[in-house]
């Protein structure tokens, strides 16, 4: 069941049927409906998978629904949401001009002192109710799952409960990676979950690793898609090329704007995109080409992929790389950006996806699979496939428990 | 509670945690307010008259207050301009009616090492703030005296708080477990140091002291990572790492560890080691007390006062190394070459080069040296250095004014020098990864070493 269409209510409505094994607490972000994200999808797919096999599952998270705001949106408190006791608690903002001034500097590669770098995490959004907690009963759960690696909440769970904390760091090459603060976290931590080869290729690289998996994420496939339906409901033509994921630097949207519109100068027919997301839209691509849907439900999300022409990864910052698993379950060919090791890897070993290097390679890339759609339609099968052999949740969940039961 | 608090590399963060649960445990609502941001509820500069306000604000509405005292909460700046600025607010705020202090490090030397006028000022302004609040604690009666001494306190102000007092054991693991988990054999002798690695701390000297013990099955872990990334303590660390290496039954786990971990070590140990140079008190004998373990310290601060029934102390180098050969149940390296030299059967040559090396052992030890090669070791370049990362230093403290040039001039070049620093540290250590490899490659085909020419066997590689 998507978390979309989740069932949340009161402590009192709780199942009685609770998991034997465990207990389990899963330390995300964020968590709930509305919540977007790669990794929090993940760890939510998770909470739910392993409380479907018997484990005792409690998700510890903050109250916050979008990562921009990080206002308190969710009741703070326990609640349950689809069968998993959820314990949300506030947070607090920090500052957020120091934390962009050493971000900077970290950016730029300086050598920041350690108190500068714990400056820098604690003046990012903290949640001081949900620490005292973890430090009163962290000793309660067989194990804490906590994860993407650069929150304040995954470094408090590591900290607090290293010997009990499996980290699914969910890591990029990138400047904050090489933090002395990180590095202890990850090489102090009972264990690391990682999504793709080449994360795990990167973590070997910056890290001393004692106990590491190579797990991957589930993809559960959508129980339909109904593209023709979604067309209508939008308003949208036959063919267009779809981004789906935060609107920001990091993502690579600027990039992609400058490489669609070039795109779009050079094919006969210009392509509309379709973007599905938060953040800011500006850059935007040229008027007349872009059809910006802001949230949409789970269903909808789904249909999006299917009704698409193409799906567009540009971002080089990738540990997993949701999306484009999305893309190829519903039948949609991939072009990506060479530069994420994670996204090179997926498309090569699937062969589903086309990479370029600049523009000059993307116009081309999404106009071979718009003039071919033979090849468009081997491409998108072949991605299916591999994601079907490679990525669903009950193979992955069985790599997970294996790791549980040695480690723990 | 007013303390520095975690996420913190900070051992006082670490202490207020502890209490904090402890009174948590209790069931007491406690609310914090840190100097930093931090896990702590509240967070304002303790050095302003803003920040005070709040704590005043706190205070009043709390039943009780307390704040783990060291200098730099309230005093980010050097010399007494800052602090006689903070002093109304600050009075006002220890004034509030239910403030306990609890000083973790006391600056009597900061009196005692004042002279003339200065000093008399220092004195008046620490006996005024150590004197209001409702109670003042320090751990040792060691700190008490020094306070009393240097600042004129009236001694019946000063009361003693028993370290350890909030401390519960933060591990279910038993040593056998603990030892399987940390890779130690269970028929080990296991000495360990473990804290922050600073000078202070002094672990050189139970490494050194190693290396003056005899054969046997005991060893020492050294386990703790730095507090900042400040040049002398980098350097330090480096220092401790290569003497090390050079030392045999040493290993160093440099990192930072939980609470959890923390106390692991200390139960897999069969003695704590604290062979400090400086201290006030120390939570880490405090944490061995509680976890049942021995421990040998030296004859520093309050570390004499805190000591328990299962705590020895030295008073120097040679006695430490006596101490722990003695509770390690092996010989004295020096010891044992004095029996031999003793031996008829040996030559009067070789009984003179035993006492040499017996002799050059306890004056290397103290002289700080490391320990010479083993006999079978070749070195790879004849009189290289050794590869070691750079840093930018920081903008260390030496009065309000040069301390503020100082910290311009830093801020106005970082920008440009910090990423170049970082580029020449990628390449240094992308050299000494090559020089690693390049020794671990001469170490397996020895026949080649002098032969730059010979062919690599690439099967040989991992």
């Amino acid at each position: 069941m998507a978390l979309t269409d989740s069932l949340e209510g009161p402590m009192a409505d709780h199942r009685a049927d609770r998991g034997t094994r465990g207990p389990i607490g899963i330390v995300p972000t964020r968590f709930g409906p509305g919540v977007m994200g790669g990794a929090e999808a993940v760890l939510t797919e998770l909470a739910m998978g392993l409380a479907s096999r018997g484990w005792e599952v409690d998700v510890l998270t903050t109250a916050a629904r979008d990562h921009y705001a990080w206002t308190n949106e969710f009741p703070i408190g326990e609640t349950v949401v689809n069968g998993l006791r959820v314990i949300r608690f506030p947070t607090v903002l920090g500052d957020t001009r120091l934390r962009d001034r050493l971000g900077n500097l970290i950016l730029a590669g300086a050598d920041l002192r350690i108190e500068d770098q714990y400056r820098w995490v604690n003046s990012s959004v903290r949640s001081p109710g949900l620490y005292a907690h973890l430090a009163e009963n962290a000793g309660r759960y067989r194990a804490l799952i906590a994860g993407p690696y650069m929150f304040w909440t995954t470094l408090a769970c590591c900290e607090l409960a290293p010997e009990r904390t499996i980290l699914m760091p969910c890591l990029h090459d990138e400047a904050s990676a090489r933090l002395e603060i990180f590095r202890d976290m990850v090489e102090g931590c009972r264990g690391l979950w990682m999504l793709s080869g080449p994360e795990l290729d990167l973590a070997c690289r910056l890290f001393r690793l004692s106990r590491v998996a190579l797990t991957g994420s589930g993809i559960e496939p959508p129980e339909g898609y109904d593209p023709e339906a979604f067309r209508r409901r939008y308003g949208l033509p036959d063919r267009f090329a779809l981004y789906a994921g935060r609107r920001e630097w990091g993502k690579a949207w600027p990039e992609l704007v400058g490489d669609f519109d070039y795109a779009n100068s050079v094919l006969e027919d210009p392509l509309p995109l379709v973007t599905i997301g938060g953040g800011d839209t500006h850059p935007t691509p040229r008027a007349g080409t872009h059809f910006d849907l802001g949230f949409v439900s789970d269903q909808d999300r789904s249909d999006a992929m299917a009704a698409a022409s193409v799906y567009l990864q540009p971002s080089a910052l990738e540990s997993f790389s949701r999306t484009i698993m999305e893309a190829w379950l519903a039948g949609t060919p991939v072009v990506a950006s060479s530069r994420s090791p994670v996204v090179r890897w997926h498309c090569e070993a699937s062969g589903g996806g086309l990479l370029y290097q600049d523009r000059f390679e993307f116009a081309e890339s999404v106009r071979l699979l718009l003039d071919e759609p033979d090849l468009a339609s081997t491409l998108a099968s072949a991605g299916r496939q591999y994601v079907l052999d490679n990525y669903r949740w009950p193979a992955v969940l069985d790599r997970m428990e294996q790791t549980l039961e040695a480690w723990t | 509670m007013v303390s520095m608090y975690p996420p913190a590399r900070d051992g006082i963060a670490r202490y207020a945690a502890q209490v904090v649960n402890s009174l948590r445990k209790q069931g007491d609502s406690v609310v914090i307010l840190s100097p930093e941001p931090s896990a702590a509820e509240h967070h304002a500069r303790l050095s302003t008259y803003r920040g005070m306000a709040l704590a005043l604000k706190l205070a009043r509405a709390a039943d009780r207050t307390i704040v783990e005292f060291v200098p730099g909460l309230f005093f980010t700046r050097e010399g007494m301009a800052s602090k006689l600025r903070l002093w109304p607010a600050l009075m006002t705020f220890l004034g509030a009616g239910n403030v306990e202090l609890v000083v973790h490090e006391a600056p009597y030397r900061e009196v005692a090492s004042a002279r003339g006028p200065r000093r008399a000022l220092a004195r008046v302004f620490w006996r005024s703030v150590f004197s209001r609040p409702e109670r003042t604690f320090v751990h040792t009666g060691f700190e008490r005296d020094q306070m009393v001494a240097a600042m004129g306190l009236d001694p019946g102000r000063v009361n003693l708080l028993d370290h350890g007092r909030f401390f519960h054991p933060r591990t279910a693991a038993d040593q056998k477990q603990a030892r399987a988990d940390l890779g130690i054999a269970a028929d080990e002798f296991v000495f360990i140091c473990i804290g922050f690695l600073q000078s202070h701390k002094g672990f050189d000297r139970a490494v050194r002291a190693m290396g003056r013990l005899g054969p046997g099955r005991v060893r020492l872990d050294v386990v703790g990572a730095t507090r900042t990334n400040e040049p002398t303590i980098e350097a330090y660390a480096a220092d401790l790492r290569d003497l090390v290496a050079a030392t045999p039954r040493t290993y160093l786990h440099r990192g930072f560890v939980s609470d959890e971990i923390f106390d692991r070590w200390i139960i897999a140990s069969d003695v704590v080691v604290l062979p400090y140079r400086d201290i006030w008190s120390s939570g880490v004998l405090e944490r061995a007390k509680l976890l049942g373990r021995p421990a040998i310290v030296t004859a520093v601060g309050g570390l004499p006062d805190q000591a328990g029934s299962d705590t020895q102390i030295a008073r120097d180098d040679d006695e430490l190394a006596a101490i722990m050969a003695r509770t390690g149940g092996v010989d004295l390296v020096q010891d044992i070459l004095t029996e031999l030299a003793d031996d008829p059967e040996t030559t009067p040559r070789d009984r003179a080069q035993m006492k040499v090396q017996g002799r050059a052992g306890a004056a290397r030890a103290k002289a700080g040296g490391l320990p010479p090669p083993p006999a079978s070791a070749r070195p790879l370049m004849h009189g290289s250095p050794e590869i070691r990362p750079i840093f930018l230093p920081t903008p260390d403290s030496g009065g309000w004014l040069r301390s503020r040039a100082k910290r311009l001039v830093y801020r106005t070049v970082r920008w440009l020098l910090g990423p170049l620093v970082a580029q020449l540290n990628d390449r240094l250590a992308r050299l000494a990864e090559s020089q690693s490899e390049l020794e671990r490659r001469l170490a397996a085909h020895p026949e080649t070493a002098d032969d730059p020419t010979a062919p690599i066997d690439h099967s040989q590689q991992p």
